[in-house]
């Protein structure tokens, strides 16, 4: 199914999400730890290479409290430009489609 | 004898003990979600062929949508007769029967028990005992009804027919936005911090909309100076809260001082992107709003071009789960889909404008801890639960809510 929990596909998209979240959006202070293994190329892209790594993100409160909250694989297209490497996509499929509370922070 | 007494001065005030009381939550079981409603189930767009099935829930009651052939959907209590171990287990699936994992016991799409193993024994010896009459064992089964492709059933036999139980506004844009062929684009859920009512009451409250979501504000997508009104179902009991984005006249309100949206001028020029704005008028109508409950947890959504059904499903005192399902429609071109699922971002879990929404209610519940026997005012507009034509800055909705509630509750 083509619903994604958040998308942007432009630049401008992602300043209006980065924005929204620092000046509009109300949410509970966190931040996230993520934990990622199994880094792996699976292909080429017309413009580079696609690699697919495995992540766990932990998020903590500011109070303290911790929770195990994402687990799931970013799937990325990866471009080199003038000698360095840059993430062109990068799509995050979740294990579950429950999410605790809200996602503000993008995982 | 209920833990709670409901204040002298009626429905607006909500006496704190509602959301957080166990002996509320059990009665609600009772009283509520297996009392004369009709709850949500599922869409009939998930469940297109024969043998196709989606779990729900009414309550903490389990329960099986599926369709047994065309032009029939069967709504069953997800428990085997025998012991009570769910049929199904898997939230969705096509199957030609129902086959329980426990002792294979067998039901038909309908419910009917069609065989247990084991039933003559084994050569001869054990088996069923004679009393045993398979007709007496079927699941048990939801009353159903189907308006516009929405799936509702109830658990009780006194629950009246759906257009007296909604009121025929409501039917209305029930058919205006679920009146033809729909597709699903996709569905998410989120753990929600708090009661069930919590939820339910921030759908039916428009007065927090363009203040708790600065987003909503300044994005001038819901603004109370926006033309708009509020439409009462049946009863006070269900409501649909509307607005037309192209009379806006509220820059002067939304600028004054006092408002947190105001604050954010971020967006004073706009959205640098125009996915979310690049909007047309589904229904021909103007109204590019309207939120709509079903009494006692369900919302059909129109934000703009992104539509979606919600429901509360409660998990306890103070937890939650809120399930959605987006959709489109079957005729909807390239550009419709592309535009429907970036106005998604409005939203969900990450919505930008529904993300608060997941944890007011969380906040509210650790606000009113410690003092359960005090209650919540909800004065605006009146004290009733007669819409104010025009006009949205009222709670009338909320106070509609807990007419209902306290109806069936007794409180
Ligand atoms: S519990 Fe289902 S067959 Fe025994
Ligand atoms: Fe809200």
């Amino acid at each position: 199914m083509p619903l994604s929990i958040m998308l942007c596909d432009n630049r401008a998209m992602l300043y209006d999400r980065v924005e929204a979240i620092e000046k509009a959006n109300v949410f509970e202070p966190h931040y996230y730890r993520h934990i990622l293994s199994d880094s792996r190329t699976v292909g080429d892209s017309p413009d580079g290479i696609r690699a697919e790594t495995s992540f766990m993100c932990v998020r903590t409160m500011l109070d303290g409290r911790m929770t195990l909250f994402a687990a799931g694989v970013f799937h990325d297209e990866i471009v080199s430009e003038n000698g360095a490497c840059r993430f062109r996509s990068r799509t995050v499929v979740l294990d579950a489609s429950q999410v605790d509370t809200l996602i503000a922070i993008p995982l | 004898m209920m833990p709670v007494a409901w204040p002298k001065e009626g429905v607006r005030r909500i006496p704190f003990a509602v959301y957080s009381r166990p002996e509320i939550f059990e009665s609600e079981q009772t009283a509520i979600f297996r009392g004369p409603i009709w709850h949500f189930l599922g869409l009939e767009a998930q469940i297109p062929d024969v043998g196709m099935y989606v779990l729900a829930q009414v309550g903490e009651t389990p329960v099986i949508v599926v369709r047994e052939a065309e032009g029939k959907v069967n709504a069953l209590v997800n428990r085997c007769s025998h012991k009570g171990t769910p049929l199904a287990y898997v939230p969705q699936g096509k199957v030609s029967r129902f086959l329980c994992i426990y002792h294979n016991w067998c039901f038909g799409l309908n419910g009917k028990m069609i065989s247990a193993a084991f039933e003559r024994g084994v050569a001869g010896k054990g088996g069923m005992a004679e009393t045993f009459k398979k007709e007496e064992h079927g699941l048990q089964k939801l009353r159903v009804h189907i308006c516009n492709g929405l799936i509702f059933g109830t658990l009780n036999d006194d629950t009246p027919p759906f257009e007296e139980y909604v009121g025929a506004d409501l039917i209305a844009n029930i058919k205006r936005v679920c009146g033809k062929p729909l597709r699903i684009l996709g569905q998410y859920s989120q753990r929600l911090p708090s009661n069930w009512k919590l939820y339910i009451e921030n759908v039916k409250d428009p007065y927090h909309a363009s203040i708790l979501h600065a987003f909503n504000g300044v994005m001038k997508q819901d603004r109370l100076t926006m033309e708009g009104g509020i439409v009462m179902g049946s009863r006070g009991w269900s409501h649909i809260s509307y607005s037309k984005l192209s009379t806006d006249r509220g820059d002067a309100v939304y600028k004054g001082k006092e408002l947190r949206s105001a604050e954010v001028t971020a967006y004073g020029h706009g959205l640098r992107d125009t996915s979310m704005t690049d909007i047309w008028d589904d229904f021909g109508d103007g109204i590019s709003m309207t939120i709509q409950t079903i009494f006692p947890n369900f919302v059909l959504q129109q934000l703009r071009n992104c539509l979606a059904v919600r429901t509360i499903v409660p998990k306890g005192t103070h937890e939650a789960e809120l399930r959605w399902i987006a959709f489109g429609y079957d005729d909807d071109d390239e550009r419709k889909l592309k535009g429907r699922l970036k106005q998604a971002n409005m939203m969900g879990p990450a919505g930008l404008i529904a993300m608060e929404d997941g944890m007011i209610g969380g906040l509210v519940q650790k606000g009113i801890a410690g003092d359960l026997d005090k209650a919540a005012v909800v004065e605006m507009g009146g004290h009733g639960i007669e819409p104010i034509p025009g006009s949205r800055v009222s709670e009338g909705s909320v106070r509609g809510f807990w007419t209902g509630y306290r109806a069936l509750m007794g409180l």
